[in-house]
């Protein structure tokens, strides 16, 4: 036997491999696959960006308003920018922004929702109700408050869609723990007299991954969708960055003479948003599929 | 009418996962006459409860009938359509489910769902239907059944619940009713209630019942004749007599040999070797030839018929029936366990190990910010006294809720004490376990229940050992692998086994895993909380003979909870016996299972599922349920249902303690009168 050290979890390698079987389960469930390769092609265009790009995202020229060519796939803005660059280029700020939002929700919910369920009593009340709070508002009027006083920018945005998640996040995190905790391995723990955090971390957490992976991806689909619609109203990412709600936003008066200023990057966020919803769908049957 | 009404003719059922077909029953045939009770056992994944889904056409979604036919009423229902099956099912075909909360609609009166039977079927107006519902629930014993129709199901309690799922099935006078483990979920005095009514329905109605069950107990209570099963296949038919007498299988044999006989004292259990074979990865020739001791050559290589051995009485084996040399089996094969420590635990004090004094713990109650408005407490435990000597085993049995179960938590510190103290090798503990220093929390360990969620599924069995060993244990980095697979090998499990998942692991092993875990620490007092209720009757055997060797090992002194009287008497030294949060009896071993007693213990007794259909005994049937613990009844908790009340005192007077020697009784009945009846199990 190979001489690991059996107090650790499972190391880091059993993970990956855990990991990949999750993924190759995913091919026998048709619309889970799909949103699979929907968000690695998105990965893969996003990392290859500079190279399969003709020009660059904010490059100025005298073709203004020409419609989708050779030279031109997706067509040009009034500018003169080309739409095909700034949906490609725009890929990475909508990776950047929800990426960053769905972990730092991920991070809190987590937090607040496995230490309501796990400590109960009025830890649960008082972390349930604010939580009850931040969910009464829509989490876009939430933002836009945030963002008026904080000011827009990349990093307020992520904070506030972070934000936003983080109540949701809670609840899910709150009712798996809740599953978990009562248990008799986590009893057999407490027996042991491990720490309230060693519980939660070592014994909870890992249990309750699996319903996180899920919600995260929903999250991931909706922090898309909110940062584009952030970034429509203006409070997101400022221009010239290439932002996919922004592009939609200054196509807004030249819909009857260049539709495609607005059709190509609202094809991006929807194929994105539907992916990663897909991709959560098929992880909840195929984990869900392992724990019954 | 003559005949069987019932005739399964090779039946075969695959189940279609996503990897592979399952073969789930294998050539199944069988045959049920009116007025007759005919049992199925076998343990779980020996296809019983596929047999009576397949005769119901009532499969999962990926279960298929394969082959075969099932005959009912000379008619082959393979053929038939579901809409067909709609007027056979309830009317014709009835069926009783193992979980009464499952089968009943919640949102309906438990009358209405039993008349509708009749009236789905066009028998009778909803008036008649109603009326004769209260005629099947007076039939079933339901006390006030004009009143209890109007119940929801949540009304009720277990045991009604399962009564009026009986009823439901008599009610469209079904020529066949199957019964799948209809009292499984039940404590044992209700289950003795269920298991008389059965009989008087089979000698009442000239109806046929299929009686499916893993307990040999229940079946030589109810059933005439009997088929057990082995990985999907009828290995032997009997008589229900001639079964008990002489076995002719070798499965059956052991599975019989594996019991704990509740009249048998504390000793060794037979067990089986192995366990039950992966139904996807069959073995060539007979199925039991992986486990069975008696194997030969042929064995391996044809597939033995059912065939008839003597008289009706049949057996799937060639060499059955096999004479003698059982005893050597599994003996020498398991050998006595060594303790990986060298010496017992030392301790700090000569005296008892466990001493609990008058404990209370009650739940809730109080709190509310009106006064005025306090609920009443749950009275879980209510003043127990409880001493354990150093390698002593004290077994606590009673029925669920009687508290048996927050009496182990409260000492473990898993709850606090409302009330009382315990002290630990004289040191007292009375408080949560993370208030406890690291040498108690070290040598007090529990094994839990459900050997599904006695291990994180996310960690290895290697990892689960070793944590306690880490946080407790004086050891080097170093010395840890080696120390985990010796505690593995000590209760008998391959080293090897250390780098696997929970999830790969069959129940009984995952209990030996959590009995290494328990041990790691070398604990002076281990507490086990029903550790085989959820494990078949051979596994269970297994692992009642690893605690014993275990406990003969390392002195270590055990507190033994179970609802299984049987069980305990095999393990325990000492016998306490709970009923509503007092403990109303205490004695040794054979001072409990001898008169004299306490009128509960002498029910429960009376109510145990004895695989021995000769056995005389008294019948003592306890009325009623067991009353809430918010508002116990006054005087004597058991004076509502104790069939030996003796008047006015039992309701108001707490009862005196009646002690000889050890054995400790709270009754009012004095006690000459409590010596002076007939022993409850006892030979013909």
């Amino acid at each position: 036997m190979a001489e690991r050290s059996p107090d650790l979890a499972p190391s880091l390698w059993d993970r990956v491999k855990n990991g990949f079987s999750y993924l190759s389960r995913l091919r026998r469930k048709p619309l889970g696959f799909a949103g699979l390769i929907i968000i690695v092609f998105w990965i893969l265009i996003s990392i290859l960006a500079p190279y399969i790009t003709p020009y660059g995202p904010t490059d100025f020229s005298t073709d203004k308003f020409v419609g989708p060519s050779l030279q031109h796939p997706f067509g040009t803005d009034r500018w003169g920018r080309d739409v095909f660059t700034r949906v490609v280029v725009g890929s990475r700020t909508a990776f950047t922004l929800a990426l960053s939002a769905t972990l730092l929700g991920l991070a809190g919910g987590t937090a607040l929702g496995l230490s309501a369920a796990y400590f109960g009593g009025w830890v649960e009340e008082v972390l349930g109700r604010t939580m009850d709070i931040l969910m009464s508002f829509p989490a876009l009027l939430i933002a836009m408050f945030v963002l008026g006083v904080l000011g827009p920018g990349t990093l307020n945005v992520i904070l506030v869609i972070g934000l936003a998640h983080t109540p949701r996040i809670g609840r899910v995190a709150r009712s798996a723990t809740l599953q978990v905790k009562n248990q008799e391995f986590v009893e057999a723990a407490r027996v042991r007299g491990e720490s309230d955090l060693y519980i939660m971390g070592a014994e909870i957490l890992p249990n309750i991954l699996d319903t996180l992976g899920v919600e995260a991806a929903i999250r991931f689909a909706y922090s898309i969708f909110l940062s584009a619609s952030l970034g429509f109203l203006g409070l997101g990412v400022q221009p010239p960055t290439a932002d996919w709600g922004l592009m939609i936003s200054e196509s807004r008066s030249y819909l009857q003479v260049a539709p495609w200023l607005a059709i190509f990057p609202a094809l991006a966020i929807a194929s994105m948003v539907l992916g990663a919803n897909f991709l959560a769908e098929g992880l909840e049957e195929v984990t869900g599929g392992e724990q019954r | 009418m003559t005949g069987p009404i019932l005739q399964v003719e090779d039946l075969e059922v695959i189940y279609n996962t996503e990897r592979t077909n399952v073969r789930a029953l294998n050539s199944v045939s069988l045959e049920v006459s009116p007025g007759e009770v005919r049992g199925v056992v076998g343990e779980s994944g020996c296809g019983k409860s596929t047999l009576a889904f397949a005769i119901m056409k009532y499969l999962d979604q990926n279960g298929e009938i394969s082959g075969g036919r099932i005959l009912f009423n000379g008619e082959d229902l393979r053929g038939k359509t579901r809409s067909e099956m709609e007027d056979i099912w309830g009317k014709h075909l009835g069926m009783i489910y193992q979980d009464p909360t499952a089968s009943l609609n919640p949102s309906l009166p438990v009358g209405e769902q039993i008349a509708e039977v009749a009236t789905a079927h066009e028998m009778a107006t909803k008036q008649e239907a109603i009326e004769e519902a209260i005629d099947l629930l007076n039939r079933v014993h339901i006390r006030d059944p004009e009143e209890i129709i109007d119940r929801y199901p949540h009304e009720l309690s277990g045991g009604m619940r399962q009564r009026v799922g009986i009823a439901t099935g008599l009610m469209g006078k079904p020529e066949l009713l199957i019964m799948d483990e209809p009292t499984t979920n039940l404590d044992v005095t209700t289950e003795a209630r269920i298991l008389d009514i059965v009989e008087e329905l089979k000698d009442d109605l000239n109806s046929a019942f299929l009686y499916i069950t893993h307990d040999l107990g229940v079946i030589a209570r109810v059933g005439d004749a009997v088929e057990v099963m082995y990985a999907g296949e009828v290995v032997e038919r009997s008589g229900i007599e001639e079964l008990f007498e002489e076995p002719f299988h070798p499965y059956t044999k052991l599975l019989l040999r594996s019991l704990p006989d509740p009249e048998e004292e504390k000793g060794t259990l037979q067990d089986i070797p192995g366990s039950m074979v992966d139904l996807t990865d069959l073995p060539n020739g007979c199925k039991f030839n992986t486990r069975c001791p008696f194997r030969k050559e042929k064995c391996f290589k044809e597939v033995p018929p059912l065939e008839e051995k003597v008289g009706t009485h049949k057996a799937r084996c060639y060499f059955a029936p096999i004479e003698g040399a059982e005893e050597t089996v599994g003996e020498e094969k398991r050998g006595k366990t060594k303790s990986v420590w060298k010496e017992p635990p030392e301790m700090e004090k000569e005296g008892p190990i466990l001493e609990v004094d008058d404990l209370k713990k009650y739940f809730g109650g109080g709190g509310s910010w009106f006064p005025g408005t306090e609920g009443s407490p749950v009275r879980a435990v209510d003043g127990v006294d409880l001493t354990l000597e150093k390698g002593e085993t004290v077994g606590v049995v009673g029925e669920s809720g009687c508290g048996k179960t927050t009496l182990a938590r409260t000492i473990i510190g898993l709850t606090e004490a409302t009330e009382g103290r315990i002290d630990f090798a004289g040191q007292d503990i009375t408080t949560y376990v993370s208030r406890r220093s690291g040498e108690t929390l070290k040598r007090i360990q529990i094994v839990f229940q459900d050997p599904r969620s006695t291990l994180n599924p996310k960690r290895t069995v290697g990892q689960a050992i070793a944590r306690p060993l880490i946080m407790h244990g004086d050891f080097s980095r170093q010395e840890i692998p080696k120390k985990t697979a010796d505690l593995l090998e000590e209760v008998g499990l391959d080293s090897q086994l250390a780098e696997r998942f929970p999830d790969q692991l069959s129940g009984g092993q995952k209990q030996r895993v959590a009995a290494a875990r328990a041990f790691a620490t070398n604990p002076a007092l281990v507490l086990h909380d029903e550790p085989t209720s959820s494990l078949d009757v051979s596994v269970q055997a297994t692992i009642l003979n690893l605690l014993r060797d275990l406990q003969e090992g390392s002195g270590t002194s055990y507190l033994f909870i179970s609802h299984d009287l049987s069980v305990v008497r095999h393990i325990s030294d000492y016998i306490a016996v709970m009923y509503l949060g007092h403990m109303v009896e205490f004695g040794s071993t054979k001072e409990i299972f001898t008169p004299p007693y306490h009128p509960y213990t002498e029910a429960l007794l009376s109510a145990i599922p004895v695989p021995d259909p000769k056995l005389q005994r008294k019948r003592i049937r306890l009325s009623g349920s067991v009353p809430s613990a918010v508002d116990p009844p006054s005087g004597c908790v058991f004076h509502t249902r104790c069939p030996r009340k003796i008047g006015k005192i039992c309701e108001n007077e707490a009862p005196p303690e009646r002690r000889t020697g050890g054995h400790e009784i709270l009754c009012h009945i004095p006690e000459e009168e409590l010596i002076d009846v007939e022993p409850v199990l006892k030979e013909e």
